[in-house]
């Protein structure tokens, strides 16, 4: 790079964008402390994960499509969702074989990149100089755990947080019982699921549940405020950023 | 019958009925365990399974040689084979062969093959009395019921209904210890062995180098259904073949620990052809019955590598779905994760199959278990843009994803519909959240809230911090 | 017919997905490894070790001496006066036929074939002990396997609720891929030649498909003993 300095653009996908603005901004200062040149392009939106999930490939075609064009030639995407990033990685594949768009999603999956792992495998830190006074917890959010192999670099990062207590919770693999539209479509056995891993969260009397997806968060967040749970769930990158207040 | 029930009430009587969901987590957390255990011993699991894979994947891209090859070697042991297209052309070898020899009963050990054809019934409407041998098959027999897992059929039944049920059937003294139920169990079957005239059993695996069968199990009651009736009938799906002997030493050993967890099966028999000349035991008779019924046809499609499949049972018991629900719930022969994949394609007239790949949260525990490392939620994926395709979608969903699409396509459309979202959400959502949304959303908030949206968007953020950065420089 | 019309169908669906399959079998050799856990330095106490785990009895015995008089005391606890057993060389264990014979013991022949075979097996069924020899025995999993045939018949290590294996040192390997090795070596093409029947046996009977609970003997004996003598 001709500045020397790593230039990558931020996806923070349409979840963190309308819901959870400062997980962007968490993203953004993270990224911006290890010397990242910070891009957000205004007309990025969406992985298209939503319409592919549910069988719709046209739907996710236009929109994925839509997104293969915003970034090309872009660098470096970093992406505050392992889910969103598996999409990109793992299903984009599938999605443009024998399209015109094969090559370029080929392209776009190799420089796709979930945070915890820019930020540990790439950037190669552990250390950003957080700290939060309480106990945490970490759950596995399954896209990232099981198609991008994360787990190790948010938990590396999350055992540096000074004053942190880090517990494990039971069960941190199972999943949350999301899964996109399942979560209404069969909205009963999400819920089952959800419940299970709210009594695994209560049991460990965390202050804070943290993860790296913000839809297993708008789930257990979900779960945990129906129960008036004084846990709160939280985005990795709030925490490294130093912008969950103590209560 | 339950395949007239929909798909929902089912899962909505399963998730009710409490007796079920402890059995679910008894056995589920108990089979994880094992399995975890024992994969984890290994000097090298990862390396085993991927020969496993490749194993399969040999054999299924060979099958046009291989299933020849097998039958040649059972023929030319003096077995005999039967090529069945469909669950009809192997009922009716089946029963003609049952009736041209006189048999009156018949004990079958597990065979997941003949339940996908129903085999019972047909033997039972043609006047054969069929006695099913593995204990927890017999169990649902008696209750009249299908099997609930691959490979323990009867997790949903508590000890007391299993007492009930042997009261009532074998006329056992009331009792809720297990260990009588188990003499009792023991005791009535034996004699069903030894006056059988015909033994059904299923295939593990079909060998085709050496012509045999493998068949595992613990209990017994295979080799007992194998070796005592004077004819062995075996059902196997075409697929199930391994070419080799030695690939049996890296089947037998994924197929054990993915399944119970254990190092092998209590028993392991290797069956080729009848009892051999000078043999003092063993059936007169052998019987192979191959049967397609789908399969010749789905290996040419984008669902061929559910055919590596070698019926575990690993991904039912890692499936958060399945968990909760139990394997009737699915409706199909085949449950879990890979039953969702199999019963569309397998049972295609079953009204609500194609609900099933959607009952999954697509969170891959599945996958991370198969001991053949089937991409089991990439398959779900493409049933559901199948069905998709094929205009099963509901309504709603079409006219929301319709919304979403062109919303994530258009930046203008975009950021207006986040505007008025905030601006309804400002009225709306009390102390940062919802407790209650309108339909479709309300499924949403029966169980959870949702929280209110932000003052601001990211980007709308972002945009005014780089500008008063800018301006600030 | 049938057979032709499946083979078309496979001819066709793989003009398909032969490469892919072909891709995916190409990934890993096949050939499966001699044993799959470490390595222990006792092969015996390994194999012994395992079989109790499986709650079967075994017994590490120095000699034929020592084996006669477990299955002495075995006839004794069963108040056998018959066993459905191998043909008594076939086992190899020197002094077995005169045991029997002091104790009055016959072994029963399994000869169920041919006509009377459900009265025969009604004969047989209520003989307490079977008392069979092994092929070859598995380290690791604490595994029998027994190769059946002339002389020696399926049923003597499946009707009776206590199994006897005799196993010598010599007849043990650390693992499957190890056995099944051996045995192709030793029968090539014939393994299934005088028998249609080989099984692996490890443990005894079992079912937990009441509520989860462990239970012995469903069906196959829920007693084994296996007598390891290291002659
Ligand atoms: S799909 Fe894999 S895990 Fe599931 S039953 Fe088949 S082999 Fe076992």
């Amino acid at each position: 790079m001709t500045t020397g300095r790593r230039r990558a653009v931020l996806f923070a996908t349409c979840i963190v964008d309308q819901l959870y603005p400062t997980v962007g901004l968490a993203a953004a200062e993270l990224l911006e402390q290890q010397g990242v040149v910070v891009e957000v392009p205004s007309d990025l939106l969406c992985c298209g994960q939503m319409a592919f999930n549910a069988g719709f490939r046209d739907d996710a075609y236009a929109v994925a499509g839509r997104t293969l064009e915003v970034l090309r030639g872009k660098g470096d995407v970093v992406m505050p969702s392992g889910s969103c990033a598996a999409m990109i990685r793992h299903l984009y594949h599938e999605l443009f074989a024998h399209t015109p768009f094969a090559g370029m999603a080929e392209d776009l999956a190799h420089r796709t990149y979930e945070l915890s792992e820019y930020v540990v495998d790439v950037l190669g830190v552990t250390e950003v100089g957080a700290c939060f006074n309480g106990r945490i917890t970490y759950h596995d959010a399954c896209h990232g755990l099981r198609f991008l192999g994360l787990g190790r670099q948010a938990r590396a990062l999350l055992g540096r947080v000074q004053g942190a207590e880090v517990v494990p919770l039971p069960g941190c693999d199972q999943c949350c019982g999301f899964g996109g539209l399942f979560a209404v479509k069969q909205h009963s056995i999400s819920a089952a699921m959800l419940d299970r891993k709210i009594e695994a969260i209560e049991s460990t009397k965390a202050d804070l549940l943290v993860t790296g997806d913000v839809s297993c968060m708008t789930q257990i967040a979900g779960g945990l405020s129906r129960r008036n749970s004084p846990t709160r769930a939280r985005h990795l990158a709030e925490v490294l950023a130093n912008m969950v207040d103590a209560r | 019958m339950s395949q007239t029930i929909a798909f929902y009430d089912r899962v909505d009587h399963a998730l009710h009925d409490s007796s079920l969901q402890t059995a679910l987590h008894r056995a589920t957390t108990r089979f994880i365990g094992n399995r975890a255990g024992a994969i984890g011993a290994l000097c090298d699991a990862d390396r085993l399974r991927d020969q496993a894979r490749a194993i399969r994947a040999y054999a299924l891209a060979h099958l046009d040689e291989l299933l020849p090859q097998l039958a040649a070697n059972v023929e030319a042991r003096g077995g005999h084979v039967c090529w069945a297209s469909d669950g009809e052309e192997a009922r009716r070898y089946i029963i003609e062969l049952a009736r041209a020899r006189g048999v009156r009963s018949i004990v079958k050990s597990k065979s997941m093959a003949s339940e996908e054809i129903h085999l019972n019934e047909a033997l039972e409407h043609a006047g054969f009395e069929v006695v099913e041998t593995d204990l927890g098959e017999y169990i649902i027999q008696l209750a009249g019921e299908t099997p609930s897992h691959i490979i323990a059929p009867a997790i949903h039944k508590t000890r007391e209904q299993v007492s009930e049920l042997f009261q009532q059937h074998l006329g056992m003294p009331p009792t809720n210890e297990v260990p009588p139920m188990i003499r009792t169990a023991r005791q009535a079957l034996r004699q069903r062995f030894l006056q059988a005239d015909m033994g059904i059993s299923g295939v593990n695996f079909g060998v085709a180098d050496s012509g045999a069968i493998v068949i595992v199990e613990n209990e017994g009651n295979a080799r007992l259904s194998t070796t005592v009736p004077r004819i062995h009938v075996a059902i196997m799906g075409i697929e199930r073949i391994v070419a080799r002997l030695a690939d049996l030493g890296v089947m037998l050993q994924v197929l054990a620990r993915s399944a119970t967890g254990q190092k092998l099966s209590v028993y392991t028999s290797l069956i080729s052809g009848p009892a051999r000349p000078g043999e003092e035991d063993g059936p007169e008779e052998f019987h192979l019955v191959l049967l397609d019924n789908g399969r010749s046809r789905i290996l040419g499609g984008q669902y061929a590598e559910s055919l590596l499949c070698i019926r575990c049972g690993a991904c039912l018991n890692a499936c958060p779905v399945y968990q909760a629900i139990g394997g009737h719930a699915y409706g199909g022969v085949y449950s879990g994760p890979i039953g969702a994949i199999l019963t569309p394609l397998l049972q295609p007239d079953l009204p609500d199959a194609y609900l099933l790949p959607q009952a999954s949260s697509l969170c891959g525990a599945c996958q991370e278990v198969c001991p053949v490392r089937i991409a089991i939620p990439d398959m779900l994926l493409r049933h559901r843009a199948d069905a998709v395709k094929a205009g099963k979608a509901n309504p709603v969903e079409k006219a929301a994803i319709a919304g979403y699409t062109l919303t994530m396509t258009h930046p203008a459309i975009y950021n207006a519909g986040g505007k008025a979202g905030r601006f309804f959400s400002r009225i709306l959502a009390r102390k940062g959240r919802f407790r209650r949304l309108p339909p479709p959303l309300h499924l949403w908030t029966k169980q959870r809230d949702f929280p209110a949206l932000p003052p601001k968007s990211f980007r709308e953020l972002w945009a005014e911090r780089q500008k008063q950065r800018r301006s600030s420089s | 017919m049938s057979r032709d019309q499946i083979l078309a169908n496979l001819r066709t669906s793989l003009n398909a997905n032969r490469p892919w399959l072909l891709g995916e079998a190409a990934r890993m050799p096949h050939e499966p490894p001699p044993f799959v856990l470490p390595a222990q330095d006792d092969l015996v106490g390994q194999f012994v070790a395992e079989i109790a785990k499986l709650e079967g009895k075994a017994y590490r015995v120095a000699d034929a001496a020592e084996a006669l008089a477990i299955i002495d005391r075995l006839i004794e606890e069963t108040q056998a006066t018959s066993v459905i057993g191998w043909d008594l060389d076939q086992i190899g264990l020197a002094g077995l036929p005169e045991l029997l014979a002091a104790r009055g013991i016959k072994p029963a022949a399994a000869d169920v074939r041919g006509e009377g075979r459900k009265a025969r097996l009604q004969e047989l069924e209520p003989i307490p002990i079977c008392l069979s020899g092994v092929e070859l025995a598995i380290a690791e999993s604490g595994s029998l396997l027994l190769r059946h045939g002339p002389g020696k018949p399926r049923l003597a290590s499946l009707l009776a609720p206590c199994h006897i294996a005799v196993v010598f040192r010599r007849q043990l390997v650390r693992g499957l891929g190890e056995a099944l090795a051996l045995l192709a070596q030793r029968y090539g093409d014939e393994i299934f030649g005088p028998t249609s029947n080989l099984t692996f046996i490890t443990g005894p009977s079992r079912t937990a498909d009441i509520e989860m609970t462990l239970s012995l003997g469903i069906h196959g004996p829920p007693q084994i003993h296996v007598i390891v003598v290291e002659e």
